[in-house]
């Protein structure tokens, strides 16, 4: 039950993690944490139907407990650079991962102005959308709003490229 | 699964979550609603795909979960699943022998025995005895099935792009505007534009199982359209072309190494195994077959699939040269 558990979540909950703490290794200690925790409790939570949903919120909390205690944020933003170069397996992988960045430059450049700047500031400077919202004088709501519209048109000009390449680099499937 | 129904899940939402400003139960609502379709899905992998690489210093990488789970070990303080290796008695090794062997016979009789060769093809490619890995020249990928051989025609590129299958292969296809890819199989046309998708002839049929995108199965001048999800099947027997509205995922896990166990029976989780690592499975408690598993497996190695089905069910297994026997208590 609790291998079985671990074994559903782990993956998702890593990536939840890493999108609080822009992390992965970080990412991992918090989600091994999750898991411990689970194991204290495990004759009072492995009953309750809900798992799922103490697993996600328990998450959640000890990244913020994370982002706290370390100051992630400003640390790994400074820091990214250096040591988080992306893993790229093989000579394939490179040549379709330098095709899509000159792809998504592409796109990016032809963003509504509004829309690129809130998207950069969000994905590349890895700002929150509260800060985001005060910096430009609008509303969370609009910032929201504003990386759904750069998602959208992103599919509408990369869709099956994406698609396409997500399957032969093994992410989809 | 979904524990909040009244969360909508859309790219606003898919970008709040990106971003690391989805609350708990928003991220369990995205990623619920990425298990219910393989559309919702591919939705979330390709915008997740475009967010790591608009910034690649910051992208997240799959955990090795194995590992991962090792480390935990350390920290739980349990005794790690018993994998109890035998010494290979005199009986044992001639049950192998024996299991083997009705294998090998059973596999020479039900392989179509094919040999002739198309003078058109230039290229032929032969999976042998493994599942074998080839890029064609427009950088399409296929994985071709055990016992199953691709012809490439001379003029593949320059004028069309066109192959002949014998057996089964798995098909990446590269989109290129206006030269569509075409597989010949089984006497069956099947022409698509950027997708991929299984193809899997044989003396009864030939099944077509897309996973994205869409073909378009053409016999003579009959034709279907096969969308993302769904599989085509042309019958030999009475020579109709059908459309099936699932696709069971795992009949192609030989090329994705992604394993879908859903409300299955261990019986059937058993040729799924097989199958997919090339091994046989012995169900010692033959009871065992009726315990269900709701799990998933991408790209793991056979011995971390091995834990966690024993782990999940409270059953033991071992390994014994290519068999995997599984034992212990049946599931109440």
């Amino acid at each position: 039950m609790f291998g079985q558990l671990f074994h559903v979540y782990h993956v998702k909950l890593h990536r939840y993690a890493f999108t609080m703490l822009k992390d992965n290794d970080a990412a991992s200690d918090v989600v091994q944490s999750v898991f411990i925790k689970l194991w204290e409790k495990r004759d009072v939570l492995l009953m309750e139907e809900a798992i799922g949903s103490y697993l996600y919120k328990s998450t959640h909390n000890l990244c913020l407990n994370h982002i706290r205690n370390t100051k992630t944020r400003e640390h790994h933003t400074q820091y990214a650079a250096a040591d988080m170069t992306p893993v790229v397996n093989n000579t394939k992988d490179k040549v379709l991962t330098a095709e899509l960045s000159g792809r998504i430059q592409g796109v990016l450049e032809s963003l509504p102005t509004q829309c690129r700047i809130i998207f950069i500031k969000s994905r590349m400077e890895g700002k929150k959308y509260a800060e985001i919202a005060a910096e430009l004088e609008i509303s969370v709501k609009t910032v929201e709003a504003q990386i759904g519209k750069a998602l959208k048109i992103f599919r509408e000009k990369l869709g099956d490229y994406l698609v396409i390449m997500a399957i032969i680099t093994g992410i989809i499937l | 699964m979904n524990q909040h129904p009244e969360i909508q899940v859309d790219l606003s939402l898919i970008g709040r979550y990106l971003a690391g400003e989805a609350s708990p139960e928003e991220a369990f609502a995205v990623d619920a609603w990425r298990e219910l379709s393989a559309e919702s899905n591919v939705t979330f992998e390709t915008a997740a795909r475009l967010w790591d690489e608009a910034h690649p210093v910051t992208a997240w990488r799959p955990p090795d979960s194995a590992a991962e789970w090792q480390q935990l070990q350390g920290h739980l303080e349990i005794t790690p699943l018993p994998i109890r290796r035998t010494l290979f008695t005199p009986m044992r090794i001639a049950a192998t022998v024996l299991v083997l062997l009705g294998a090998a016979l059973l596999a020479w009789l039900l392989v179509p025995h094919k040999t002739a060769t198309t003078p058109a093809y230039s290229k032929v490619i032969s999976s042998g005895k493994a599942v074998l890995n080839d890029t064609l020249p427009d950088a399409s990928v296929v994985t071709l099935a055990k016992n199953s051989r691709l012809s490439v025609s001379h003029s593949f590129a320059a004028s069309s792009r066109e192959v002949l299958l014998q057996g089964e292969g798995y098909f990446s296809v590269k989109t290129q505007t206006g030269q569509p890819f075409t597989v010949l199989a089984g006497g069956v046309r099947i022409v698509v534009l950027g997708t991929a998708f299984n193809v899997k002839e044989d003396s009864a049929s030939v099944t077509v199982a897309v996973s994205s995108g869409a073909v378009k199965m053409y016999k003579d001048t009959a034709s279907i359209i096969v969308n993302a999800g769904k599989t085509g099947i042309y019958t030999i027997a009475d020579q109709k072309l059908r459309l099936l509205d699932t696709v069971n995922r795992n009949s192609y896990s030989y090329a994705t190494r992604s394993l879908y166990f859903y409300n299955m029976s261990l019986g059937e989780v058993k040729q799924e195994l097989e199958k997919a690592y090339n091994v046989h499975v012995v169900l010692e408690n033959p009871l065992l077959a009726q315990c269900r598993l709701n799990t998933q497996f991408e790209e793991q190695p056979l011995q971390y699939v091995l834990e966690v089905i024993a782990a999940s069910l409270g059953i033991q297994y071992r390994i014994e040269q290519n068999t995997v026997y599984f034992f212990g208590n049946e599931c109440s």
